[in-house]
Formats: structure tokens, C-alpha cells, sequence
């Protein structure tokens, strides 16, 4: 059986559009992808000094579960480089389960939704490109309106596009 | 955009519908098996099973679920029969002739006098279908088709909702526990799919002490919220189960609280049956769940 999932994507080292393409990529080997979002370029969390971000999201359909499509995300990360383990900092890739279906799911190895998703612009502007209404399962509320309640957004602007074919239906 | 998951609404089957969301299934469990693990086995005594039966249902109980072929683990079993000094063969998986003869009378005995449906806890099609015959008309399989896959066939062959539990032989899990547990009902779904079993009459049971250390069922019912994912209406058995007497230190006959916890969680997590021994304690427990989970009002 398929999963509506939402993942999302962030680099803020080396050839950072690259990155996302590479990851994407192969991401389409896990989840059969149906949106795409915009590229973002967001200040950093964390430790300031370093690079901005580049951000996207994307949506699709998997076979896989949660942890297991995480453990693959993971492989990935790694793939392309990611060493440090630091939650903050600089990475040539980042891979996040946003959304999985409508699960709520706390446990202490995966938190779905991304805690970062309901307050998190460089999150929330992508995701509101592609899936604005989109339901929070937790919250009850839609992307757009999460959004909504961010605020002014002022450190996340449109960058740029990734080119990749996203399977329509 | 909606999620995909796909979810069961209701299972209808003969004169009965489960509208699952609604409430909490409460169903109580009888064994007319000598060597039951929780000390409830009535064995041949069928009157004395057929009045428990009865009281269940005036003590709320939605559904009633027959089994006389014990489902602990035969090595537990082994083991408490060396300890005991009672002969092995004594614990080992009954005859199915045994197995008929124990429990035919007592669902004969109570499809004439309740109006609740009965379940037939067994692995065995020649059991199954001797237990419709007799007035049952749901399928409890606690190995999922992994011992007998034409248990589907004769499910759909007669429309009777079919409950596949997780289970396997060992602790070993290559990864995270119940994922694998998810993936193993997803396979037994499949075969019961592919044998005509209709999508809204599987029920799915991750198997709570099957095959499972108790870390393994403390994560299971940690995590039940998870199994939703399957989309089909989940049902948990951990009544008066060992992991609950290792975590209190407490016999068998005192895990009632303890069995309360479980039921408490289940609901709160999404599980739509819960498969208990002591019904009128669990029944309060459910419908107090079911008032914070799925709301109340005063009319009821």
C-alpha cells in the first residue's frame, strides 16, 4: 500500500543545487514523486556563521515505512557527504520526513509530523507552494494557515528551480 | 490533497455492522482449553463456558471470541510442563477432533442465546468451519495465514470478517520492531485479499506476546498509533499478558490494572478492538477512553 509522504531538503554545503538534484534523484528511487517545490534560500539556524541554505520540499507516494524510508534517507545523506551528526550544522544535505499520511507518531527515534514543520519558514513557504491545503494531522490545520501565522517571512526568498520529473496522477 | 490512507469505515457481515471510530469493541474472551495461560480454561466444562459467555454480554461485551486450542508459545508451555512435572504431550497442540469437541458445544451453546457475534479462535479450516456451522461467524486466526492460508478461503466463502494476528517463532527482528510487525500483517492481508477476502473484513492484530520480548511489546504499544497506516480496523490483545506481570511483578490473576493500562493506551492510540478476559472492568475502561478520545455528551 502507498503513503502520502512530504519530505523536506536542505544544503548549505558545497555545490548546494547539486546537492538537492543529486538527493532528489535519488530519492526518486523511494518515493514516486508527484510535486516539487521552488528552491528557497534561507539564513541558517543554529550556528550563524555559515552558509545560507538552500531549501525545497517534495511530495510523493512510497511503499515504504516511516523509519525504513528514513534509514534510506539516511543512506543518502551519507552518500552525498554528510558527516557531522550536529543538528545545526553546515551539510551537504539534509533530508526530513515532514508529513506521512495523516500519522502522529512521538516516539523517541521519530517524531511525524517534523516539529520544525508548523513554525519553520523555510519549511512552511515550500510546502505551501506545492500542497497549501494540505492538513497538519496533529494540529488540524492547513499548510496556508500555518503560513499564515509565521508572519512576515523575510528570511526566506525564492532562489531559484530544480529540474526533475515529477510523475503526475 | 487527503492522505492516502485508505481506512476501513465499517465492517457489515450478516445481521451485524461495526462502524469503526464510533466506539470501542469490546470483546470478551472464553477458552474451553485445559492449559490456558491467563487460568480461565474452562476445557470440557461447556455449561459453565456458555454462562460465561452470558455474562459477558450483560457486561457489555460486543463480541464473544471462542478458542480451545491454546495459543501460548509451545516452548513456554514445554517448559511449565517440565517445571510441573505434567507430561509434554499434555501441552502440546491439541487434536483437532479435541479441539472440535470443545469448542462446537459451547458457540452452539451461545449463538441460541446472545445476540452478540461469535469469533472462533483457531488456526485449523476444518475447526473454522465446524465453528460457522455452529453458529460463528468470525474468523480469530492467531497465525495470520502463516499456518493455514485456505483459512482465508473459507472466510470468504462463508462472509465472515477474518482477524489476522502478527506472530512468529523467535524474538528476532531485522530492525525496527513494528515495522516488521506492519510489513508481516500487510502480507497476511494480501493473502486474505487474494483469496477473496473483501478489504472491510480483515482485521488486523499486531499480536501483543507473540513472538515478542517485552521491550518489544512495550515499543508495539507505544507505537500503536502507527499501525493506522494499514487502514484496516486493529484490534489488541494484552489481557492479564507476561509482559504486564514483568513489569508489575504480579501473577496472572493480578494484572487487572495492568491490562487497564494496555486498553486505556490502545484507545488513545486508535485501536478499534480490544480482546480482554475481564470484561465488565474493561468495558468501564473503555467506554471512560472512548469518552475522552471520541467525545460524549450527557444523552449517553
Amino acid at each position: 500500500m502507498s503513503h502520502r509522504v512530504f519530505l523536506g531538503l536542505g544544503s548549505n554545503l558545497g555545490d548546494r543545487r547539486h546537492n538537492l538534484q543529486e538527493a532528489l534523484a535519488r530519492l526518486a528511487a523511494l518515493v514516486k514523486l508527484r510535486q516539487v517545490s521552488s528552491v528557497y534560500e534561507t539564513a541558517p539556524w543554529g550556528y550563524k556563521d555559515q552558509p545560507q541554505f538552500l531549501n525545497a520540499v517534495c511530495g510523493g507516494d512510497t511503499e515504504l515505512l516511516p523509519r525504513r524510508l528514513l534509514q534510506e534517507a539516511k543512506v543518502i545523506e551519507a552518500a552525498l557527504g554528510r558527516t557531522s551528526s550536529l543538528p545545526n550544522a553546515p551539510r551537504p544535505i539534509d533530508i526530513d520526513i515532514l508529513l506521512y499520511d495523516d500519522l502522529v507518531s512521538q516516539s523517541p527515534n521519530l517524531v511525524i509530523p517534523h516539529p520544525r514543520l508548523a513554525e519553520r519558514a523555510f519549511v512552511l513557504v515550500p510546502l505551501a507552494e506545492i500542497a497549501p491545503e494540505l492538513v497538519h494531522p496533529a494540529l488540524g490545520v492547513t499548510v496556508s494557515d500555518l503560513f499564515q501565522r509565521c508572519g512576515e517571512v523575510t528570511d526566506v526568498r525564492l532562489w531559484g528551480r530544480l529540474e526533475v520529473p515529477v510523475e503526475r496522477g | 490533497m487527503v492522505p492516502s490512507t485508505r481506512t476501513v469505515a465499517a465492517t457489515r457481515w450478516r445481521r451485524w455492522e461495526f462502524v469503526w471510530g464510533r466506539k470501542t469493541y469490546v470483546m470478551g474472551i472464553i477458552n474451553v482449553t485445559p492449559d490456558s495461560f491467563s487460568g480461565d480454561g474452562f476445557g470440557d466444562d461447556v455449561e459453565a463456558a456458555v454462562a460465561q459467555g452470558l455474562r459477558f454480554v450483560r457486561e457489555g461485551a460486543d463480541l464473544l471470541d471462542v478458542g480451545g486450542e491454546s495459543s501460548r508459545p509451545l516452548a513456554s508451555a514445554r517448559v511449565e510442563a517440565a517445571v510441573s512435572g505434567r507430561k509434554a504431550q499434555e501441552a502440546e497442540r491439541v487434536s483437532v477432533e479435541e479441539e472440535l469437541r470443545r469448542v462446537v458445544p459451547v458457540i452452539e451453546g451461545l449463538s441460541h442465546q446472545v445476540e452478540v457475534p461469535i469469533s472462533v479462535d483457531t488456526t485449523k479450516v476444518r475447526v473454522a468451519e465446524a465453528a460457522l456451522r455452529a453458529g460463528a461467524s468470525i474468523i480469530n486466526d492467531v497465525w495470520g495465514l502463516r499456518r493455514d492460508p485456505a483459512l482465508a478461503q473459507v472466510a470468504a466463502a462463508a462472509g465472515a470478517p477474518l482477524v489476522l494476528m502478527h506472530n512468529q517463532v523467535g524474538i528476532h527482528y531485522e530492525g525496527d520492531v513494528v515495522e516488521r510487525v506492519m510489513e508481516g500483517l500487510a502480507w497476511s492481508r494480501d493473502l486474505a485479499l487474494q483469496q477473496g477476502v473483501p478489504r472491510e473484513h480483515i482485521i488486523l492484530d499486531p499480536g501483543f506476546g507473540f513472538g515478542k520480548t517485552p521491550q518489544h511489546n512495550l515499543e508495539l504499544l507505544s507505537r500503536l498509533s502507527e499501525l493506522r497506516l494499514l487502514g484496516h480496523p486493529l484490534l489488541l490483545g494484552a489481557s492479564r499478558k507476561s509482559t504486564i506481570g514483568r513489569v508489575l511483578g504480579l501473577p496472572v490473576e493480578e494484572r487487572l490494572e495492568g491490562t487497564a493500562a494496555t486498553v486505556a493506551l490502545a484507545i488513545a492510540q486508535g485501536m478499534d478492538v480490544v480482546r480482554v478476559h475481564d470484561v465488565r472492568a474493561m468495558v468501564r475502561v473503555a467506554r471512560m477512553s472512548d469518552a475522552v478520545v471520541r467525545g460524549w455528551s450527557e444523552s449517553q
